[in-house]
């Protein structure tokens, strides 16, 4: 059975975070399959989770009738594609079953705030990421993460 | 003929000196090889921790031609049932509402043939978050 933090180094994102940082945020990491048509998330409903997808297809509808599709190894729904102050502002369905890393948001959060280089990689490859695969999603100013995400 | 010889003569005499520092020199060598060895323990237990993505490991495919994409018959008539839908919202339409209007309207599993529209680019983003029909990919594979 593959190890969920081998899921994770499989993302771009993940890649350069030391096995250490991600064992600290990992020891709550969680492997998941959803079914066809089951909702993950839900607009309006408290973010407790990011997500990070192994295998199948996630729909994820934002605002305004926008929303986007993943579908490769390693892609990531969090942060301000998937919640803002603590609550969803998106609703994430799977199109098909899916195998998923559930990574609880506070864990996550954690770990963007520790002042480690790891941290900043990670939100660099994030910005890079978001604004390549998702170049609708309006960018956010970020004094307060916590408050933000 | 050689004397009876105690102590540090005797050593000095039989090439005691010589043959401790060998011996020392054997067992540090292998004591320092070992711990290397240890020390790299890890990175073997790694690799065969991930055998599995390691093209050493794997069986080279056959190459072979890329299969056309192609629809079954019921994908077909999903595929048509979509660009129907599709066509009472804007060229520029909402995945979600989309989505909504295919349960609505009882399509055989509107996740799955979504999916599926969007892997064959019948239906495709136009990166500012809404999405399209492409007729002429529409035409090829579900007419």
């Amino acid at each position: 059975m593959e190890r969920t933090i081998n899921i994770l180094r499989k993302s771009e994102l993940f890649r350069s975070v030391e096995e250490k940082d991600l064992d600290a945020m990992g020891q709550t990491l969680e492997k998941r399959t959803v079914q066809e048509g089951e909702t993950l998330a839900t607009q309006g409903d408290t973010a407790t989770f990011f997500f990070v997808l192994k295998t199948g297809t996630l729909l994820i509808a934002l605002n305004d009738g926008k929303s986007a599709v993943v579908n490769k190894t390693g892609d990531f729904i969090g942060l301000e594609l998937l919640s803002s102050k603590g609550i969803y502002i998106s609703t994430l369905t799977a199109l098909t079953s899916c195998e998923i890393v559930v990574i609880p948001r506070d864990a996550f959060l954690g770990f963007i705030r520790n002042d480690s280089s790891a941290a900043e990689t990670f939100m660099q490859a994030w910005s890079s990421y978001r604004s390549r695969t998702f170049p609708f999603l309006t960018e956010q100013d970020t004094p307060d993460m916590d408050y933000h995400y | 003929m050689e004397a009876n010889v105690y102590g540090l003569d005797a050593i000095n005499a039989h090439n005691g000196w010589a043959i401790s520092v060998v011996g020392v020199t054997i067992v540090f060598t292998g004591l320092v090889m070992l711990s290397l060895a240890i020390s790299q323990l890890h990175k073997v237990l790694a690799l065969w921790e991930n055998r599995k993505e390691l093209s050493l490991f794997n069986k080279k495919a056959p190459a072979t031609e890329q299969i056309p994409v192609e629809l079954t018959p019921g994908q077909k008539e999903s595929a048509r049932q979509f660009k129907l839908l599709a066509e009472t919202l804007s060229d520029h339409f909402s995945l979600p509402r989309l989505l909504k209007l295919a349960r609505i309207s009882g399509i055989d599993h509107p996740h799955a043939t979504l999916a599926r529209l969007l892997e064959v680019d019948i239906i495709v983003s136009d990166t500012q978050g809404y999405h399209v029909l492409d007729m002429a990919q529409f035409k090829t594979l579900a007419s």
